[in-house]
């Protein structure tokens, strides 16, 4: 018999028979990473049926803290720690908060005490009535209690069918009502503070505080304002309105967050958080001199250093443009008299009047209008429809679109580059980048920026894109994103219509980026579906295939050779 | 490790052994004093006041009174006032001003039998709205009290007659965030859990735990019900998540297996509502804390919202006793501080450290 074998028969009188002796060893827990079968193995150890090896029990509750720090298998009951367990140092700043702690609330409570006892009784609600409603409390009560009793059993000669069903059917018909929740406005926003002495208002500030901070942390920035407000009208503090800003910002209501910025900074001109957060929201309403100005005055801050970098680059950026006079745009070989690549344009110096609904999902600013015409790139410039051919279709987009560009327009005549054919004028985009503001932005503005950092802003982007037939937008945010990422960015969004429409862009506009569209390619097949969505090409999209490899095949250059790219072109025809 | 530091440390500060079985304590707000209640060997009931002075404790007032003191609440209480309710042995409903005790200010015969279970609101800040007690008693009612009404109940849950009464073993206020919405959560030994809605005197919700209710609490008495966590026997509590109530399927919860006993009581931080404590029948004390989920809503197949519950992680767990901690109470004025007391006839100081840094 093998020991293996004779283990097992030995095991299996105990319980713990699927742990053979050899795996309870330093070896084998080392190199063992499932974590049921650690947990099987401390049992055994603990159970010390097998003998008694706390070094062992150690070791193998060391490695599953590693492997898995809140495995409930490591909960152990250890005594109340005392003072023995802190460093002297540690044990006499607990002991003299304490202290200080007691002495201050004496000293409180003495206050409290001593001043004057009249109770307000008029500001206290009147006393519930209810007489009448004890019986709507017994019965409700009652029909529960009857449910929850088995019948007797010579109920069940009395039980008739047909009126169950009925009942049952009766039920069925109307649905129980959806019960809804109390909304926000249902909330007093102000506290009645006539009755109340300096301390209980202090305190009551400081709860409603607190509870602002708890909703804000669960994600309910409605309640949040709410009750800043109510703490703020008991008593104003720096505190509470730099709250609210922050609440302000998340809701994306700027001008809001700016009074209340301008609230702190009132209290305390040198509040660092007011400053940044004041600076955020110049940035998000377009005042980006303003912006800088208030980052300069904090130099030190690393956040406040990245902002600072952002809005210096936008700034360079709109100033560039401004120079330019006109947005440079991406021309592509055009010889075909193909559509204008036009490259969508979002100006960072919006008006504030544009910027009306606060709210409002960016992504209309940047995608064309026109979700009828399939190729049509959406544009909000001008000049550019006279040179190339454009649907009818565009050019009335173009013109209602033209007016909301106006204040631009003017001042960008632009400046083309039309008559040589293979020059590419790089783009600069102008938009706003997806603010890290005050280094936690849970929010995800749908795609607004072509230089997507996560996936989910990478779906937004490709999703509007392929909703609007917009070639360009693609193109350009698959130029912006390292190829490595690209299925990670496409994650499990990859289907037919995508896949077609990354095809005809990679075909279409990266010809001219060989390099590029090489690692795209090569990345994109090993996104996730792929070899299932692979089958649902149809022939067109085959067709187009077949040309980017074609037009692989032709280039020459060092980065991939003739047979890497046939190869490729295997994995994809 | 690192990590091991970083996380909260319970300190045992000070510990008292009394003469008597101790069945509650609680802080007296705005102040570094707590008051125990009790039964005394002789049958009658005391109700002592200790100061935390220097690290010690000071006894600064000792009342006997003639029943055993099962529960006491400063809920329903002005913070100036600080006048304590508690339910005896008796049944009785007493509120007692703590520097003149030989007298209630307000006395009545709630319940035929022991009142298990009080709480109050709309005192201390807590709670706009009228000021009231709910007493939850062996007689299987649950009762509403304003101290201004004399000898009547501003609302009674109970049991229609004939039908078999379930002890009631913890109430608890919640939803009181504006004049009018009240909602009581009651929980019984049967494992029913019912919340009634005093603005509507109706039963809001039900459910059945399948174990008998210990305590129950919700996480703030004066916001829009957040969560609530029922405890119960064979060491099992249950984290309701109550933002979204689905018309069938009621509230999502979390449960956890923990203390392999009853778990006696549960008390939330007073300034973090997603940190709580439990305590368990072998003298045990876990520190947890909730996470939301990333969506705390969804819609189910009938495109009708349901809640999402979210996970409860353990942050420290110690042992200070080998009997039940019958009894804990965090102080309201500062973070960690809190007392707890046990059936080993003791009471006790803990601090939890690094409470912020959660």
């Amino acid at each position: 018999m093998s020991a293996h074998a004779v283990s097992s028969l030995l095991a299996s009188g105990s319980s713990c028979s699927s742990v053979p002796v050899e795996h309870l060893d330093y070896d084998f827990i080392q190199s063992c990473s499932d974590l049921k079968h650690l947990e099987r193995i401390l049992n055994v150890l603990r159970s010390r049926q097998e003998g008694f090896y706390p070094h062992l029990i150690d070791f193998c509750e060391k490695h599953m803290e590693e492997l898995d720090p809140k495995n409930r298998f490591l909960w152990k009951e250890k005594p109340a720690a005392t003072a023995a367990c802190f460093s002297s140092e540690e044990w006499s700043d607990i002991t003299e908060e304490l202290q200080e702690w007691e002495t201050n609330i004496r000293m409180n409570e003495v206050k409290l005490s001593g001043s004057s006892m009249f109770c307000d009784a008029d500001s206290v609600p009147a006393i519930r009535c209810s007489k009448t409603l004890q019986e709507n409390i017994r019965s409700e009560v009652k029909k529960h209690k009857t449910a929850s009793v088995p019948r007797a059993y010579r109920d069940w000669d009395r039980f008739d069918v047909e009126k169950e069903c009925a009942k049952i059917d009766e039920c069925d018909m109307n649905p129980p009502a959806v019960i809804t929740r109390p909304a926000p406005q249902d909330f007093k926003h102000t506290i009645n503070s006539a009755a109340l002495r300096d301390q209980e208002k202090d305190a009551l500030a400081c709860r409603e505080k607190d509870k602002g901070n708890e909703s804000f942390r669960s994600g309910d920035y409605e309640e949040a304002v709410v009750c800043y407000t109510r703490s703020l009208s008991l008593v104003p503090s720096a505190a509470a309105f730099n709250n609210r800003a922050q609440t302000h910002i998340r809701l994306q209501r700027w001008s809001a967050a700016l009074s209340d910025c301008q609230a702190v900074l009132q209290l305390e001109p040198d509040n660092v958080k007011a400053l940044l957060r004041r600076a955020t929201v110049h940035k998000h309403m377009g005042h980006l001199q303003e912006s800088r100005d208030d980052l300069l005055k904090e130099p030190h801050n690393t956040t406040a250093q990245k902002v600072l970098m952002e809005v210096t680059e936008t700034a360079a950026q709109t100033h560039q443009q401004k120079h330019r006079a006109g947005r440079k745009l991406f021309i592509q070989e055009c010889d075909d008299g193909d559509d204008p690549e036009i490259m969508t344009n979002t100006h960072n110096t919006e008006s504030p009047n544009r910027d009306r609904s606060e709210e409002s999902i960016q992504t209309d600013r940047r995608v064309g209008p026109a979700p009828g015409t399939t190729k049509a790139p959406p544009t909000e410039l001008t000049h550019l429809k006279t040179e190339e051919h454009l649907l009818l279709g565009e050019k009335e987009a173009l013109e209602t679109n033209t007016q909301t560009v106006s204040e631009n327009t003017p001042a960008e005549t632009r400046r083309r580059s039309p008559s040589k054919p293979r020059r590419s004028v790089p783009i600069t985009e102008v938009e706003d980048e997806e603010g890290d503001e005050d280094q936690d932005s849970a929010i995800n503005r749908p795609s607004v920026s072509l230089q997507p950092s996560n996936a989910f802003e990478f779906g937004q982007v490709l999703n509007a894109a392929c909703a609007h037939g917009d070639l360009l937008t693609c193109a350009e945010l698959l130029r912006n994103i390292p190829s490595e990422r690209l299925p990670q960015y496409i994650s499990t969004q990859l289907n037919g219509q995508t896949i077609s429409f990354i095809i005809k862009t990679l075909n279409k506009h990266l010809r001219s980026h060989p390099h590029l569209l090489y690692e795209h390619l090569k990345h994109l097949q090993t996104t996730h579906r792929f070899s299932m969505v692979w089958m649902l090409l149809d022939s067109e999209d085959r067709t187009q295939l077949m040309e980017i490899f074609q037009n692989l095949s032709v280039v020459q250059t060092e980065a991939f050779s003739q047979d890497d790219v046939k190869s490729l072109a295997n994995k994809y025809i | 490790m690192t990590t091991t530091l970083e996380k909260p440390q319970i300190i045992a500060h000070i510990q008292k052994s009394l003469n008597y079985t101790v069945f509650e304590s609680k802080w007296i707000p705005c102040s570094a004093k707590f008051i125990c209640m009790g039964n005394l060997a002789r049958g009658t009931g005391v109700m002592q006041i200790y100061e935390i002075q220097h690290g010690e404790l000071q006894l600064v007032k000792e009342i006997e009174k003639a029943k055993p003191i099962k529960c006491g609440t400063f809920g329903a209480t002005s913070l100036q006032q600080r006048h304590l309710a508690t339910g005896d042995f008796d049944g009785s409903l007493n509120v007692w001003n703590l520097e003149v005790p030989d007298c209630p200010v307000y006395s009545v015969k709630a319940h035929k039998e022991i009142v298990n279970s009080i709480d109050g609101v709309g005192g201390l800040g807590i709670g706009d709205g009228a000021p009231e007690i709910v007493t939850g008693s062996r007689d299987g009612t649950v009762k509403v009290w304003d101290p201004r009404q004399k000898d009547t109940p501003v609302a009674n849950m109970e049991p229609v007659e004939g039908e078999t009464k379930r002890d009631c073993w913890t109430v608890a206020f919640g939803h009181a965030f504006n004049n009018q919405d009240r909602c009581v959560c009651a929980g019984y030994d049967n494992g029913d859990i019912k919340i009634f809605d005093l603005r509507n005197m109706s039963l809001r919700w039900e459910t059945n735990i399948k174990n008998g209710v210990c305590c129950v609490e919700f996480d703030r008495k004066d916001i829009n019900m957040n969560k609530l966590v029922a405890t119960s026997l064979e060491g099992r509590f249950h984290v309701f998540d109550m933002r979204t109530q689905h018309p069938t399927k009621g509230f999502a919860s979390v449960s956890e297996k923990a203390h392999k006993s009853t778990i006696w009581q549960v008390r939330h931080l007073p300034q973090n509502r997603d940190i709580f404590m439990t305590t368990g029948g072998a003298g045990n004390l876990h520190l947890w804390k909730y996470e939301y989920p990333a969506q705390r809503s969804k819609k189910d197949a009938d495109d009708v919202d349901m809640g999402v519950a979210g996970t409860v992680n353990l942050l420290q767990n110690v042992t200070v006793s080998t009997q039940p901690i019958s009894s804990l109470d965090w102080s309201p004025d500062k973070q960690g501080l809190c007392v707890c007391s046990s059936f080993d006839q003791s009471v006790r100081v803990l601090i939890v450290t690094k409470l912020n840094r959660v």
